[in-house]
């Protein structure tokens, strides 16, 4: 099914979180919405639930109205299914009742099915007696994510799922939910202020601030075409360096001059967008940078560097390119997408 | 968030609204002021009366949150020999009935008594016990279990594994204590010692066997002795001031942060030696004092009048059985929906609604039961023709069931509450998500976890039910008794050691439902939370 | 489902004990141990029933009033005058024109108006420790006040309406002064702090506290029957009263009256005219050991035991009429 939100502003009393919020996820593929804590994302996910009322705009599912100022439509109507933040396991039913709880409608023989389907997918049918607080956070996650899928909803939220849970199992639950959703083929939401969970997981991604959706689009494009500058600070890591544009478009900055971008060519001040691969390690180069800080990523160095001007910008170097804190090493521009903004 | 159009400020109020009956009678009574007789009340009886009052509440107060704490936290954070035993047992002085717990202490106590006199002929003269410090004593002993229920209740789950964490960031176990375990536990005591606070307010039995004068003595003497129901009224909007300090000073008290933890517990901190022998003889001497003693006097009073356990007794038994067991159910659903009511709509006016609703438990009984009575009779005469009110004023069970709904709804409220608040509301959206509307929520979700806490609430209110008097007297079925009934009519003639069985069974009756409940409890906890060992 | 079932029973039970059948109906304040007995010997002589309910004078008194007119209550039996006087006041009782019962309750036993009866007499009299104080000691209430009785008097709290009762016949006889000061004298006088029951004083003085108390004459009896050995004995004061002293023990009935809006009238009428006749009043007054108010009936040979007295012979309605009056008597003179 296909998800579909028209301009939805909500809040309470007074004080506006979303303001117009639009986008669309189709059909068996997983959206993200991503910010800080605060940005409206969390409201956002529980209007599409129908525990938030909205004051103006549409939530679509297929087309029809879930969400407006007049129509609200019950959350257990709108089959939609929710993962929440703290699980919501209810800590006196076992693997088994927890995920059979929205499934109390159906024949005891398809519900015993759908459930043995769901502990096989997750990977719990040898715990399917236990009680939550004798599996561990991955396990009660997966859980959790069984019994949102177990009713077969038309859509399914996810509410932080993992921020209770250490990196490392992050990373490969983050998989396995993906996995799982890919083979119900279920049209999903997610809401994060993880950038790594939202790259590993989503096919689209919304970054928010204040309440708005400031660029709804691929992770490849949030990172190397950020439309908006706090997209471009929030997602990934880089500096703003000021430059000038002249009047043939190009940029002149004080690691070089960068060529003319279609598009946006009004001459002034700005600022580039510096990325951390955008900057190379070039021994022979003129350019150099002091070595401010350094951390140890396995493959690569990421080394804080000091331009002569005083600013900062980071640099991604191979690890076998060792350098002390303190050093100069050479540097040279590298620049693929050249990203401004003006002011 | 709405669902449905359920309005909740609305069903609390209905639930409130018996309660408004006995408050108007006692506001309207303020229309019709004799000053003479308040010229006399307010020289010669409430300077007396009121300090007095303040200062039983006062000590009373303290009195259980320190002890019903300190039993409590032993319990819960340390390990020490009879420890389990300890842990449900000391819930059980809840079954004594103040008056009769008064009773004992005199007739042992005082000048006269056997304890005093054989100590007076060793040479150790007691001190006169027969004021208002023996009073206190008395209370504290009988209200004592109501925090430490709660306490109780509150760091069962959890306390043991807050001590381990507040002792890995470096603090001795009396500074875990002090410094964790007391603030986490701060909403149950007060919650508990208002309870008891408010059944000091409204005692009548305990402190006339000690002939100490309060609020509630003296609205009796308005009332009997000086004929002024009007007064008797007044004197009692006075006392429900003193409630409303009470209520303001909880509902301050427990703006303070709840912290609520959920995952494994951890083992109780193990005492050795001369802190764990002090440990068991503490709660030793408590439970022998609260429970061990009262109880074999009564049976030594018994002894003597055991032919007296006719066919009339049982048949009182079984009667104080059914309307306990009537009244926990009714009180268990009418506080469920109250709790409910402030989960779903948490407002001002639904808390007021709680608030009124919880006030009955703080009005003497006796008073309580007229206010109710005489505007439900005024009503009834309008509507004479209608049978069914006739027979509510026949003095029926549905009359006492209302009159009971209004003295014990504090009760049931604070467990039940208390109980609610732990439910996370995302399982009530997960349970929503998940097609299953509000009845099947409550009944899915909030019923099987609330289990400890409604146990909790019926147990107290059976108990309650069992050891009232005054309502149970005047609205009872004609020729109707219950064991309660049976100790009134044999102590308003003094014949005391006559009334030690009646009382004897009372104490039975009552110790069963608690002990079920702490069984109860325990298993719960252990299902939920892993074994507490 | 088995539980709702048994819900069902229960109220099913419950319903069923508010079926009426016509009888009379009796409001007593009189313990049910002390008017069953004599309820049943009516019901065997007669055939009629009788339902009732107990409870305290308070609550009765403001059940009725509140019933009105649909009240079931035929009959109102409470202990003390104080309580009857009050239901006059109240107008909860109807007078009552009967020769029979003007001739078998003396007239300082029943209400001048005809709404209450006396049914049987409680002496409040002076108990003393038999081995400390000899009779001759003793003389009146009003003596009790004097400095020789310091530190060895016991008194049960001023809240229970016997003390009020003799308070208040004192004001009657003796007016303010002379009762204030008498109140005064006995709280200067004692022992122990005024104690919630006849039996704690009987025991006070029994276990040497203090020489002599105020207590209703059954209590004693009650206490020497089943220990006989108590160093307690009984004494009639104000048997040759001087002034300022009243004119002899101080007594009290429990009576009845019929409710203003009886259903069966005549019925309640002809029960207590039964009531006030030998063979009932032997029963009633021998429950509780107390005396018969009908002359002609013979005491119980215990009470009888206690030798004869001169009653005080003012009408019991004085004890109503005064005391709320006693009562704030009894407040200024700190009587607990």
């Amino acid at each position: 099914m296909d998800l579909q939100l028209e301009n939805v502003v909500a809040g309470y009393k007074g004080n506006t979180v979303l303001h117009g919020l639009s986008l669309r996820i189709a059909q068996g593929s997983l959206g993200c919405l991503l910010g800080p804590s605060g940005c409206g994302k969390t409201t956002a996910l529980r209007a599409i639930a129908g525990f938030e009322p909205i004051t103006a705009g549409r939530i679509l599912c297929n087309g029809e109205v879930l969400s407006s100022a007049e129509h609200w439509m019950a959350p257990e109507k709108r089959g939609v299914g929710m993962v929440f933040q703290d699980l919501a396991l209810m800590p006196h039913l076992n693997v088994r009742d927890n995920i059979a709880f929205g499934l109390h409608r159906q024949a005891r023989a398809t519900r015993r099915a759908r459930v043995d389907e769901l502990l096989e997918l997750v990977g719990l049918a040898q715990s399917e007696q236990a009680f939550p607080h004798e599996l561990s956070g991955g396990q009660q996650q997966r859980v959790a994510l069984a019994r949102a899928l177990a009713p077969r909803p038309r859509l399914i939220l996810l509410d932080e799922p993992f921020s209770s849970l250490d990196v490392e199992l992050r990373e490969r639950l983050s998989q396995d939910v993906r996995r799982i959703l890919l083979k119900e083929r279920m049209t999903a939401l997610l809401v994060t202020h993880s950038q790594l969970e939202a790259f590993a997981m989503a096919d689209a991604i919304g970054v928010m601030q204040g309440g708005k959706l400031l660029q709804w689009d691929v992770a490849y494009n949030l990172y190397h075409r950020p439309k908006d500058r706090f997209v471009a600070d929030f997602v990934g890591e880089g500096a703003f360096l000021p430059g000038q544009r002249k009047c043939d478009g190009r940029v002149e900055m004080e690691l070089g001059v960068l060529p003319a971008r279609p598009g946006a060519n009004e001459a002034g001040a700005v600022d580039i967008l510096i990325r951390p691969d955008d900057i190379i390690h070039d021994d022979e180069s003129p350019m150099t940078g002091e070595v401010l800080a350094r951390a140890f990523r396995g493959a690569e160095f990421l080394y804080t560097l000091r331009l002569p001007s005083g600013r900062e910008v980071l640099s991604l170097v191979p690890s076998h390119h060792d350098h002390a804190i303190g050093s100069r090493i050479g540097i040279r521009l590298d620049v693929e997408h050249v990203i401004t903004f003006s002011d | 968030m709405k669902q449905g159009s359920v309005s909740w400020p609305l069903i609390a109020g209905f639930l409130a609204l018996p309660t408004l009956l006995p408050l108007a009678a006692s506001i309207a009574s303020f229309a019709r002021i004799d000053t003479e007789l308040w010229s006399h009340l307010i020289e010669y009886v409430l300077p007396h009366v009121v300090p007095q009052t303040a200062l039983i509440l006062c000590v009373v107060s303290i009195g259980v949150s320190v002890l019903g704490t300190s039993l409590a936290l032993l319990v819960s954070l340390f390990e020490f020999p009879g420890r389990r035993f300890f842990s449900w047992a000391l819930i059980l002085p809840l079954a004594i009935p103040g008056y009769v717990l008064a009773t004992v202490f005199i007739g042992t106590l005082d000048y006269a008594g056997s304890v005093a006199t054989i100590l007076r002929q060793l040479g150790i003269p007691l001190p006169e016990l027969r004021n208002s410090a023996g009073a206190c004593l008395v209370l504290i002993a009988a209200l004592y279990p109501y925090v430490y229920l709660v306490v109780r209740t509150s760091l069962a789950s959890q306390g043991a594994r807050v001590l381990e964490a507040a002792r890995s960031m470096g603090l001795s176990p009396r500074q875990a204590v002090v410094r964790v375990a007391l603030p986490l536990s701060a909403p149950a005591i007060i919650g508990g010692s208002l309870l008891a606070a408010m059944e000091t307010l409204s005692d009548f039995g305990t402190v006339a066997a000690f002939n100490v004068d309060t609020l509630t003595t003296a609205i009796y003497k308005a009332w009997f002795s000086l004929f002024s129901v009007d007064a008797a009224l007044q004197i009692a909007g006075i006392l429900l001031l003193f409630v409303l300090c009470l209520i303001i000073l909880q509902s301050r008290a427990s703006a303070m942060a709840r912290v609520d933890m959920s995952g494994p517990n951890a083992a109780p901190h193990r005492l050795r030696g001369t802190a764990a022998r002090s440990a068991s003889l503490f709660c030793s001497l408590i439970l022998l004092l609260c429970l061990g003693l009262p109880v074999m006097q009564l049976v030594l009073w018994s002894l003597e009048y055991l032919s007296r356990a006719d066919q009339r007794l049982i048949a009182a038994a079984k009667n104080s059985v059914s309307l306990g067991a009537l009244a926990a159910l009714l009180l268990g659903v009418a506080a469920l929906i109250l709790a409910y009511a402030i989960r779903r709509n948490p407002g001002r006016l639904t808390r007021m609604a709680m608030r009124t609703a919880t006030l009955g438990y703080a009005l003497p009984g006796a008073l309580l039961a007229v206010g109710l009575f005489v505007p439900l009779a005024a009503m009834a005469s309008v509507f004479n023709a209608t049978f069914s009110l006739n027979i509510i004023l026949q003095g029926g069970i549905g009359l006492m069931l209302l009159a009971y709904l209004v003295r014990f709804t504090a009760v049931a409220y604070a467990p039940i509450a208390t109980g609610l608040a732990k439910i996370k509301p995302s399982l009530d959206e997960a349970a929503r998500l998940a097609g299953h509307g509000a009845l099947a929520q409550v009944s899915k979700v909030h019923l099987p976890l609330l289990r400890p806490g409604l146990a909790a609430a019926c147990a107290l209110v059976f108990v309650d039910v069992m050891k009232e008097m005054p309502i149970t007297l005047m609205m009872r079925p004609f020729g109707w008794d219950t064991l309660a009934i049976r100790v009134f009519e044999l102590t308003s003639e003094g014949e005391w050691e006559q009334a030690a069985l009646p009382s004897l069974l009372i104490v039975i009756v009552g110790l069963l439902p608690v002990w079920l409940l702490v069984r109860n409890m325990d298993q719960r906890e252990n299902k939920l939370h892993g074994p507490a060992t | 489902m088995r539980c709702l079932f048994a819900i069902l029973l229960v109220f099913g039970s419950f319903l069923s004990l508010a079926a009426q059948a016509t009888e009379l109906t009796v409001y007593s304040a009189r313990i049910e141990d002390l008017i069953k007995p004599v309820f049943d010997r009516y019901t065997a002589e007669t055939g009629t029933k009788i339902r009732f309910i107990t409870d305290k004078e308070g609550p009765l008194l403001q059940r009725l009033r509140a019933e009105g007119e649909s009240s079931p209550a035929d009959i109102l039996i409470t202990v003390d005058a104080g309580n009857l006087w009050q239901a006059a006041q109240l107008k909860v009782l109807q007078p009552v024109q009967s020769k029979v019962l003007e001739k078998n309750i003396p007239a300082h036993l029943r209400d001048a108006e005809n709404y209450w009866f006396g049914l049987s007499i409680r002496a409040r009299t002076i108990v003393y420790h038999s081995a400390r104080i000899k009779p001759s000691e003793l003389s009146s209430y009003e003596a009790l006040a004097s400095k020789s009785w310091k530190n060895r008097i016991c008194l049960r709290t001023s809240k229970k309406v016997y003390n009020q009762s003799l308070v208040a016949m004192m004001l009657a006889e003796l007016g303010g002064v002379r009762t204030e000061e008498v109140v005064k004298g006995w709280v200067a006088n004692l022992a122990a702090a005024p104690f919630a029951s006849d039996n704690e004083v009987l025991e006070a003085i029994a276990s040497g506290r203090c020489d002599v108390g105020l207590v209703n004459s059954y209590y004693y009896g009650r206490m020497v029957r089943s220990n006989p050995d108590l160093p307690l004995k009984l004494y009639w004061p104000n048997q040759s009263p001087k002034k300022g002293e009243i004119g002899g023990v101080h007594v009290n009935v429990s009576g009845v009256g019929v409710t203003t809006h009886s259903p069966n009238r005549e019925e309640a009428v002809r029960f207590i005219e039964w009531l006030s006749s030998s063979k009932a009043q032997q029963l009633f007054a021998a429950l509780n050991l107390e005396f018969p108010v009908n002359p002609e009936v013979e005491p119980d040979p215990l009470t009888a035991h206690w030798g004869s007295f001169k009653q005080d012979q003012i009408n019991l309605s004085e004890a109503g009429k005064r005391q709320a009056e006693a009562v704030r008597l009894m407040d200024r003179a700190r009587y607990r």
